[in-house]
């Protein structure tokens, strides 16, 4: 009996090592993305979220011991902060319209959101992830969550400086870098999770850094590409249109081979070794 | 299309052992290959070491169909684990399921803890497209790594400085 026999399709996952601990079947939840708020899969398991992402070559297939697997593709289930998936959500909850700050809402109420089901099953993260950037009241035994503003800004100044560091420290191609284009490294990565309105520009804005320089800093980056609706099936409608579209493109290039992922910036992130203006 | 249960979005579970041990026979080749199933790889694709370093990379060589390949093999970042998934056919199905197949449930068949990445015409290099999409697995930690509210104090203390 070997690995394959009755296998009928095969994917590559690369995922935090979670050990062979009890039996936990991890669900795919269907969630909004955050910045394009199109259907997106992510997946749970022991009680921390994840998202998943593809990488592939423009020609690219697989041996896995004696099995040949005709699709390039590597998938990663990455831990995702809560905070950012449960951001759009708990903005739309509080209403907030010009100066007041919105309402206090009950995390139950602020989870139902309609055609995401999924939502439910983070009530518990929801509730210890989200405190860092909400105001919260207790009144008897209910909880109210608000987002709140500073404490939000805050938040993304924080996680801006820890990409930063960490960018530093990832090889020579960053180190050398200028402080201030690291920064707009650091700030285009994490727009690929905010919406424009209101976060990111209130953060370029907090920073001094021109918020159009920050989204266009890759080229091809920018508009947010629908191929995020990233579970493991595949080809999908949209998903394989994207990337035959992809594949023509590559396809007349010269000789650097290209790596094609959903996610458009990190793409861009990752696979040039240089990101000087050319 | 889908319904709205969560059993219907599916379920990958990591959780069950997968007991075949892929490490060291995981390859990413530069070209597509017309055909997913078993085959005889070891027979024909014999990887060995070519003496060389590059960049701190040990380079490999190895020929496929009459073309020298050279690749380097790196290991999964610490934390992080390889899986082969396979599909798990579902044996029930609700009757008002829009089935596509089957049901969109995975399994470890088998692990992994390096891949070998194949260049067909260039020695490996840390530039290498595909090695340096694993960078994304550090910036990813770095990114996500939830943030306590002594960490928020940290920052206004250092506005506070500026």
């Amino acid at each position: 009996m070997v690995w394959f026999d009755g296998v009928d399709e095969i994917r590559l996952l690369v995922a935090p090592d979670s050990g062979a601990s009890g039996s936990e079947m991890g669900p795919l939840l269907s969630l909004r993305h955050p910045k394009s708020g199109s259907r997106t899969c992510y997946h749970l398991n022991g009680g921390t979220l994840h998202e998943l992402q593809w990488f592939k070559r423009s020609y690219g297939s697989w041996f896995l011991g004696d099995y040949v697997c005709e699709d390039g593709r590597l998938y990663t289930a990455t831990p995702i902060d809560p905070v950012f998936v449960l951001l759009p959500v708990f903005e739309e909850a509080r209403m907030k319209k010009g100066d007041n700050p919105g309402k206090l809402r009950l995390l139950d109420e602020i989870l139902s959101v309609d055609g995401y089901p999924g939502y439910q099953n983070l009530m518990s993260i929801a509730e210890s992830s989200m405190r860092v950037v909400c105001e919260i009241k207790e009144i008897g035994s209910s909880k109210f969550f608000r987002l709140d503003d500073a404490k939000v800004l805050t938040w993304l100044h924080y996680k801006v400086l820890q990409l930063k560091d960490t960018l530093r420290t990832l090889d020579k191609n960053y180190a050398v870098q200028n402080d201030k284009d690291t920064l707009i490294d650091a700030v285009s990565i994490l727009a690929e999770y905010l919406k424009e309105e209101p976060w990111l520009e209130l953060l370029c804005n907090h920073l001094k850094l021109d918020l159009q320089e920050a989204i266009l800093k890759a080229p091809g980056s920018g508009k947010f590409q629908s191929a995020e609706e990233g579970s493991l099936d595949y080809p999908c409608a949209t998903q394989a249109k994207s990337a035959g579209e992809k594949r023509t493109r590559s396809g007349k290039q010269a000789k650097k081979e290209k790596v094609e992922t959903n996610s458009q910036n990190i793409k861009d992130m990752f696979c040039r070794a240089s990101r000087k203006k050319s | 299309m889908l319904d709205e249960t969560s059993e219907s979005q599916g379920t990958i579970n990591l959780c069950s052992s997968a007991p075949v041990d892929l490490t060291n026979e995981v390859h990413q080749l530069p070209c597509c290959i017309k055909y997913s199933g078993p085959s005889a790889i070891s027979h024909y694709f014999k990887p060995r070491p070519a003496g060389i370093e590059i960049e701190g990379l040990a380079v490999e060589e190895a020929y496929f169909r009459g073309r020298k390949l050279q690749g380097t093999t790196v290991m999964l970042p610490e934390g992080f684990c390889g899986y082969v998934l396979g599909r798990k056919v579902s044996h029930k199905r609700k009757a008002s399921q829009m089935s596509e197949g089957n049901s969109n449930c995975w399994e470890p068949t088998a692990r992994f803890q390096n891949i070998t990445c194949w260049n067909h015409d260039s020695l490996p290099s840390h530039d290498d497209a595909f090695l340096r999409s694993f960078h994304w697995l550090a910036v990813s930690k770095a990114l996500h790594k939830p943030v306590t509210p002594e960490d928020l104090e940290s920052v206004s203390i250092t506005k506070e400085l500026e």
